[in-house]
């Protein structure tokens, strides 16, 4: 007999029996008399589970033939998909987190599926760190002690020898996989401490000067970070009726929203909403932020530009017109100077919003009294 | 498991890193693990440009000064400033220092305290313990007392811009109430010294 379990958590539940038959069939066999009561108690918690899940799968099935038949479809035939559009109709919510709208999935989608673990005909599990409660969790932490092990082993032979490293373990644009990673990986919830120890363990043995051995074993646990530069599109230059080369873009701060036109071989022409750019920003910080991009890129009075902004303060306007600025004269330098617009943070949209009142007080911070 | 729109605290999620504004550091080529290749940058200030007219001191001093976000009210005060000392120095034949900017620069200098008091309690009494001061504390403290100096009120009218030249003109010469305050605070430091031993 073999019982085939999944865990919820850290407790383990059964979905599925496969068995000639289940303990209380044979109770009067001495073996079952074997089981612990702790084992008894624990097999009735999988089987409860096994009949709630078997329910919601039933009552799943007859939610879904209710909903086609209210959205005029074919019971049969209504994928997950048409459940989700109906929900969406027939419930609509603006809710800002999506976790908090209403959704309606196959219970086995909804409660994670996770690790099985194995009996003996005796009632005893396989695994001799099943009664750990995270038994894969310490596989895995021993395993890598090992490997702190071996790389011991490795130096003291090295040093033997008088070798030296032959290289070093590069472990630059990649970092250690979070907690939710690890936790898919081994299928088991763990603490944030236990977490930590995985990850102080991997940090020792990844600055071991011969960790370059274990190279596989290291990046396992490693995610490679996202290069920033590459992430960048850069649109080609449009090319208008009259032959002139130009660029569109647009940009935004607070609620201002900019939209310009950058043209080429220009002498510095500047038009924002029909005004010229001193009539318009007749506050210097501002036309010293618009020219921030143009100065920052060599072209100032080597371009023109016309600008169309909206919303917002004066202050926002220009932030708003400067990060539209920057995202046109892309196109219009080399590769290596967009990076450095990049760096000097003036192709990020600034995200800080007009923070809201709160009830009780003044304002944002300030408290009555 | 909630994810909270965090409302007291930084929009800008823990990886971002602040902007690179010097030029000498824009020029390097990046190192192969540099953080700034892998993870995203805040966008620039408002006031931030890598023209020639930009000095953090001088955004730092505007922002001290600054009421009620009046930041542009703020700046005038300091662009007449300029003016204003060009003026004065053009007056004064025998002046030393012609660049508003150095004038600046060695006023906040000299109001710079080395030493602050801390307040510890020993065995029931308190003790005035003076400390070194941190590189960031001394440029707050002499800007403050700068600015503060302007605040007071005088027997006549006068702009707080013209009050700030001549504080700025008197500090760079270590003169002044900035300055004042300064040895003031040395001296109440000089007289604690026998309670230095209070720092550990």
């Amino acid at each position: 007999m073999v019982v085939i379990l999944h865990g919820l958590g850290c407790r383990y539940m059964a979905t599925s029996v496969i068995s000639s038959g289940r303990p209380e069939d044979d109770a009067s066999t001495t073996k079952a008399e074997q089981i612990s009561k702790a084992m008894k108690a624990y097999l009735e918690r999988a089987r409860a589970h096994e009949s709630f899940m078997e329910k919601e799968i039933h009552d799943y099935e007859i939610g879904k033939r209710h909903l086609a038949k209210i959205m005029g479809a074919d019971p049969d035939n209504f994928t997950q998909e048409d459940i989700d559009q109906a929900i969406q109709y027939l419930l609509p919510s603006n809710l800002f987190d999506r976790k908090s709208r209403p959704l309606m999935k196959h219970p086995t989608k909804i409660i994670p599926q996770k690790i099985v673990a194995q009996f003996g005909a005796d009632g005893r599990p396989f695994d001799p760190l099943f009664y750990t409660g995270f038994p894969r969790y310490y596989a895995q932490i021993h395993d890598l002690g090992m490997v702190f092990e071996n790389l011991k082993k490795i130096e003291t032979e090295m040093m033997v020898k008088k070798m030296q490293p032959e290289k070093e373990l590069d472990l630059g644009g990649s970092h250690w996989i979070n907690k939710q990673s690890v936790e898919t990986m081994l299928a088991e919830e763990l603490s944030p401490g236990q977490y930590n120890q995985l990850i102080n363990l991997l940090d020792r043995i990844a600055e071991h000067p011969y960790a370059y051995k274990f190279h596989d074993v290291i990046f396992k646990f490693r995610t490679e970070l996202a290069a920033q530069t590459s992430r960048l599109e850069i649109p080609e230059l449009k090319v208008s009726e009259a032959g002139r080369l130009y660029q569109e873009a647009t940009g935004g701060r607070k609620t201002a929203v900019a939209k310009v036109t950058v043209w080429d071989n220009g002498t510095g022409k500047v038009d924002i909403n029909g005004k010229n750019l001193l009539d318009y920003f007749p506050y210097i910080l501002d036309r010293e932020q618009i020219m921030f991009p143009l100065q920052f890129t060599k072209k100032l009075g080597l371009v023109d530009f016309e600008a169309v902004i909206t919303g917002g303060g004066h202050s926002s306007q220009a932030g708003a017109l400067r990060l539209a600025l920057a995202n046109a004269l892309r196109s219009f330098v080399e590769r290596g100077m967009v990076e450095k617009m990049r760096l000097a943070g003036l192709l990020t949209r600034d995200p800080r919003m007009r923070e809201r009142k709160k009830y009780g007080q003044e304002g944002a911070r300030r408290k009555y009294t | 498991m909630f994810r909270l729109q965090s409302v007291r605290h930084s929009r800008y999620s823990v990886d971002y890193l602040d902007p690179t504004l010097l030029k000498e550091e824009l020029d390097k080529p990046l190192e192969k693990d540099d953080p700034r290749r892998f993870q995203p940058v805040k966008a620039a200030a408002n006031e931030h440009t890598t023209s020639c007219t930009y000095d953090p001191y001088v955004a730092k001093f505007i922002r001290m000064m600054m009421k009620r976000g009046q930041k542009e009210i703020a700046r005038r005060c300091i662009d007449r400033l300029e003016k204003y000392h060009k003026a004065s120095t053009e007056e004064e034949r025998n002046a030393i220092e012609l660049d508003p900017m150095k004038v600046f620069h060695e006023a906040i200098e000299n109001c710079k305290p080395l030493l602050i008091t801390q307040r510890t309690r020993r065995g029931g009494i308190t003790y005035t313990v003076p400390v070194p001061c941190s590189a960031s504390y001394q440029l707050f403290r002499s800007m403050k007392w700068l600015v503060e100096a302007c605040r007071e009120k005088e027997g006549g009218e006068r702009w707080f811009w013209e009050k700030l030249s001549t504080e700025l003109l008197a500090a760079s010469q270590n003169q002044g109430k900035g300055v004042r305050k300064k040895q003031e605070l040395h001296r109440l430091c000089e007289a604690n010294r026998a309670y230095a031993h209070y720092r550990w």
